[in-house]
C-alpha cells in the first residue's frame, strides 16, 4: 500500500525521479499491467530514458497531486516536473562530450492504491528558447505554485477545469475574452517567464517574440489581443489529469498543432514547419481567476497522438 | 506466374505519371487534382492527417525529378523522394501511392525529412546534399539482365539481411558487393575517399565499405531495425524499398559502445537496395529523427488505448 510508504502521491513521485536516477524501475510498486509511455510512445519500462538517466534534481519544480482514499491505499494521480541527466553513465563520445546530459523530465502517475498503473512521461531534451542551457528556476519548488490557498479563494474541480478551457480555447481561438486570467498572471513555460518579462529576461539575444520585440513584456490577455499566436491552429486531446482544489491547482496535458508556415494564411508563423506540440500546463486559480501558469513542452511530428486517451473532464 | 507480373508491371507504369503529379501539384496545394479514391488515406510522418494538411499547405516548391522511384505494378504500388522546399526551406519528400483497381489512388503514405526542425530528436542539423538528390540516381532505374535479376523473394530476403546484420552486429547477414555506395539523405556515408562526411570531424569509418561498417562496430548504436513494412518490389530493375525505424537507444549505462545520440531516438528510413547477381549494389536511403519508439502505423492503428 502506497500510503504505507511515507507521505502520500507526491513522495512517490520523487520516488520515481530516484529510481530513475538509478535506473531500477523494480524499486517502484508497479503494476503488473502498467501503462508507460515516453513522448507519446508506448515503450517497455526500462527502456528509453529508463535506460540511459543516471542523475536527477532533488526537488521537483512543479507538483500536483488529486488523491482519493479507498480500501487499497490512497488512490489517484500525481503529476510534476523536474531536471535529470541522462547519457553520462554511457562510455559515448556523446554531442556533450561524454558527461551528462541536462532534460526536463515530466511525470504523471496514476495509481490504484497498491500500485502503479499508469506512467506517462514527457521530456524536454533541448534547451528552450534557443538557449543552450536549461534555466536555472527548474531546478527549484516553485512556491507559488504550492502555496495553499485560503478557503475563500477555493473554487470546485469543475470551476478549475472551466477556467484552464478556457484559458487554452481563448488562445487557439486569439479571443482573450475567453480567459480568465488575472492581469498580473505570470507564465513560465519551460522554465522561462513568457510574459510580463519587457526585459526578455532569460531569453538570448536571438530569440524572437512572436508578438514582436514587446511581446513578452505583455501579460497573458495582452498578448493574445495582438493575434500574436495565430499560428496555434487547434488545442486537442486535451486531458485534465489532476486537480487541487485545497491550492487552486489544474494540470491539463494536451497538444499545441502548429501547420507552420502555410501559403495564404496572411500571417508569418515563427514556426516553418508542421509541428505539434506536446505540453502539459499547470493553472493556478485562485478567487476564479488564473493567478499562474507553468508548463512544459516540446515538439513532435504534426498530428502526434498521446498515446492516452482523452479523459475530458473525469476525475482521476 | 512472372509474365502476368510482367504484363502488370507495365500496364501500372502510368503510376510513374503519378508520383510526378503528386511533386507538381504539391507547391500549389492542388491535390484534388490528382485521380483521387474516396476515402483515401493519407499519412505524413506515421500520422493520419487530411489529405491538404502537413506539407500540402506549406510547400513552396518541388524538384522536376526525383532521386529515388520504385515501382510495384502487380502491388498497384509506386514509392518515390525527392527534393521540395517547404516555407523556402530544403525538405526530402517521400511518397508512397497505392492505386485501387480503377486507377485510382486510395493510400498516400509520406515522409517528410526536414532540416532545422524542431520536432526532430537530433538536437544538430542533419546532412543533405540537396543537390545529388534533385536529379535519378544513376543506374538505379537500369533494368537488369534476367540471368542475373532477383525474384521477389530475394529481393525480401537481401532488404532483410541487410537489416538484420546492420541491426544485429553481423556482416554476415549482408549479402553486399565490396563496392556497393550507400547514399543516406543524398549523402555518401561509406567508402569516401575524402575520410569524412560533409562538414563533419575526420571518421575513418566513412571510408570502409558497407559490410566492413557493421564487421567495425559502427553500427553498434543501432538496437533494432524495427516496425519494416511497405516492402515495393521491381524484380526486373533489382529494386526493393522497406520503410523501418532503426532504434537508438543511447549513451545507456554501463554500455562501453559510442553513442553518438546521448538522449533515445528512433530514426524513420525509407531504404532501397539494387540487387544484382544476388549481391546488394546500391543503396538510397532517406532518414530523420523521431521519438525512442515511434511507429509508422501510429496514425491509422490508433495508439490511443486507455
Amino acid at each position: 500500500v502506497i500510503t504505507a510508504r511515507g507521505g502520500g502521491l507526491t513522495d512517490l513521485l520523487g520516488e520515481y525521479y530516484a529510481a530513475l536516477a538509478a535506473g531500477d524501475p523494480g524499486r517502484l510498486p508497479l503494476a503488473a499491467d502498467v501503462r508507460f509511455t515516453e513522448n507519446g510512445q508506448r515503450i517497455a519500462i526500462g527502456t528509453g530514458l529508463w535506460a540511459t538517466a543516471d542523475g536527477s534534481a532533488g526537488t521537483r519544480a512543479v507538483a500536483v497531486s488529486e488523491e482519493a482514499y479507498g480500501p487499497g491505499g490512497t488512490a489517484g494521480s500525481v503529476a510534476g516536473w523536474g531536471m535529470i541527466t541522462e547519457g553520462g553513465g554511457g562510455g559515448g563520445d556523446g554531442e556533450d562530450g561524454g558527461g551528462g546530459t541536462d532534460a526536463l523530465l515530466g511525470v504523471r502517475l496514476k495509481t490504484t492504491g497498491r500500485a502503479i498503473s499508469e506512467i506517462e512521461t514527457l521530456v524536454v531534451r533541448r534547451a528552450p528558447f534557443g538557449r543552450t542551457t536549461f534555466p536555472e528556476r527548474l531546478l527549484e519548488p516553485s512556491a507559488a505554485m504550492a502555496e495553499i490557498l485560503a478557503p475563500a479563494d477555493r473554487c470546485p474541480r469543475e470551476d478549475l477545469i472551466k477556467a484552464a478551457d478556457g484559458y487554452l480555447d481563448g488562445v487557439s481561438r486569439d479571443d482573450a475574452d475567453l480567459i480568465p486570467a488575472a492581469d498580473d498572471c505570470v507564465r513560465i513555460e519551460n522554465g522561462l517567464q513568457t510574459v510580463l518579462n519587457p526585459g526578455g529576461e532569460g531569453f538570448p539575444e536571438t530569440f524572437v517574440s512572436s508578438g514582436g520585440l514587446g511581446g513578452l513584456g505583455l501579460g497573458v490577455r495582452a498578448q493574445i489581443r495582438t493575434l500574436a499566436f495565430r499560428y496555434i491552429e487547434d488545442i486537442r486531446d486535451r486531458r485534465f489529469v489532476a486537480a487541487d482544489t485545497e491550492r487552486g491547482l489544474v494540470l491539463v496535458c494536451c497538444f499545441f498543432d502548429h501547420p507552420g508556415k502555410v501559403r495564404g494564411a496572411g500571417f508569418d508563423s515563427p514556426i516553418a514547419a508542421p509541428n505539434s506540440m506536446l505540453i502539459w500546463e499547470l493553472f493556478k486559480v485562485a478567487g476564479g481567476l488564473i493567478r499562474r501558469i507553468e508548463a512544459i513542452g516540446a515538439a513532435f511530428p504534426y498530428g502526434m497522438r498521446a498515446g492516452w486517451r482523452p479523459t475530458g473532464s473525469s476525475p482521476p | 506466374v512472372g509474365r502476368v507480373s510482367e504484363s502488370l508491371q507495365e500496364r501500372r507504369a502510368y503510376l510513374y505519371s503519378y508520383a510526378d503529379r503528386y511533386f507538381e501539384l504539391l507547391p500549389s496545394g492542388g491535390h484534388r487534382q490528382l485521380p483521387i479514391a474516396a476515402g483515401v488515406v493519407f499519412t505524413e510522418n506515421g500520422q493520419r492527417l487530411r489529405l491538404g494538411q502537413g506539407l500540402w499547405a506549406t510547400a513552396t516548391g518541388a524538384a522536376r525529378t526525383r532521386a529515388v522511384t520504385v515501382l510495384d505494378g502487380p502491388a498497384g504500388q509506386i514509392a518515390a523522394w525527392g527534393m521540395v522546399t517547404e516555407a523556402g526551406q530544403d525538405a526530402i519528400l517521400g511518397v508512397r501511392l497505392k492505386a485501387d483497381d480503377e486507377g485510382l489512388i486510395d493510400e498516400i503514405d509520406t515522409f517528410v525529412v526536414r532540416f532545422n526542425d524542431m520536432a526532430s530528436t537530433f538536437a544538430g542539423r542533419g546532412l543533405l546534399d540537396a543537390g545529388r538528390l534533385a536529379s535519378p540516381a544513376p543506374g538505379l532505374l537500369d533494368l537488369v539482365d534476367e540471368a542475373e535479376r532477383p525474384s521477389a523473394a530475394e529481393l525480401r530476403r537481401a532488404a532483410d539481411g541487410y537489416l538484420d546484420g546492420v541491426s544485429g552486429g553481423d556482416a554476415g547477414l549482408i549479402p553486399v558487393a565490396a563496392d556497393c555506395p550507400r547514399i543516406e539523405n543524398g549523402v555518401q556515408t561509406v567508402l569516401r575517399t575524402d575520410g569524412s562526411l560533409p562538414g563533419r570531424e575526420p571518421n575513418p569509418a566513412t571510408a570502409m565499405g558497407v559490410a566492413q561498417q557493421v564487421r567495425e562496430g559502427v553500427t553498434r548504436h543501432i538496437a533494432a531495425a524495427r516496425d519494416r513494412g511497405m516492402y515495393l518490389t521491381d524484380p526486373s530493375r533489382g529494386l526493393i524499398m522497406v520503410r523501418f525505424f532503426f532504434d537508438h537507444p543511447g549513451a545507456v549505462r554501463g554500455w562501453p559502445g559510442r553513442a553518438p545520440f546521448a538522449g533515445p531516438n528512433s530514426m524513420p528510413a525509407w531504404e532501397v537496395f539494387k540487387v544484382r547477381g544476388g549481391l546488394i549494389r546500391h543503396i538510397e536511403a532517406i532518414i530523420a529523427w523521431f521519438p525512442y519508439g515511434y511507429r509508422w502505423s501510429a496514425g491509422s492503428a490508433g495508439t490511443e488505448e486507455p
